[in-house]
């Protein structure tokens, strides 16, 4: 997550909100094939879809990390964070109408870890972009 | 908008790390209020003003006064 790359003149709730988002990441991917496996374990069991909640518990930790972060950043750091999502946002948004019109066709069709990967390195290249406005 | 801020910050010897910390906001923020690229908000703008013992219109002013 772009947000948090970038550690220099952090406060110490700032730091404390890292340490959080880099575990609840960790077990963020680290439940996502720890879900899978577990469906398809239980294939037979008809309530197997609950495995895939498992994942949310990490991304609830994730989000308790950027409003950790968020409420210990001053307004200039707020405001750079809000502009580095939202150029992300739009980045993504208008990328996968794109891709969605023309994948299987014109381009291959992109495996979902690709879209991951460029999501959160859009997401860091804002933030930076965002952060270089104010320098 | 212009400030005096760095003018100030000099008046009183305090580094940029020092005057950030008196506000509780990071030293980039007052680098960037210094260098007129970002405008405060108006809480830290009194803030400010209140630690000069000055007014606010002593610290910010617009570029071109019409």
């Amino acid at each position: 997550m772009g947000l948090f790359r970038d550690r220099d003149g952090m406060n110490a709730g700032q730091r404390r909100a890292y340490r959080l988002y880099q575990w609840s990441m960790v077990s963020y991917v680290a439940s996502l094939p720890v879900a899978f496996a577990l469906t398809r374990h239980f294939t037979a069991w008809r309530g197997k879809s609950v495995f895939m909640l498992l994942p949310l518990a990490a991304v609830a930790l994730i989000l308790r990390a950027m409003m950790a972060f968020f409420s210990a950043a001053d307004e200039m750091q707020r405001r750079i964070l809000a502009e580095g999502s939202a150029y992300a946002l739009v980045t993504n948004i208008f990328l996968t109408v794109v891709c969605g019109f023309f994948e299987g066709t014109v381009i291959p069709v992109i495996p979902w870890w690709a879209r991951f990967v460029f999501m959160m390195l859009s997401w860091g290249v804002a933030v930076t972009v965002a952060k270089a406005r104010y320098k | 908008m212009k400030n005096r801020l760095r003018e100030l910050r000099g008046e009183h010897e305090w580094s940029q790390a020092d005057l950030a910390d008196k506000l509780d906001v990071s030293r980039q923020t007052i680098n960037a209020i210094e260098t007129g690229k970002y405008d405060p908000s108006l809480p830290l703008a009194f803030k400010l003003a209140t630690l000069f013992k000055t007014r606010i219109e002593e610290v910010f002013f617009p570029e071109k006064s019409s």
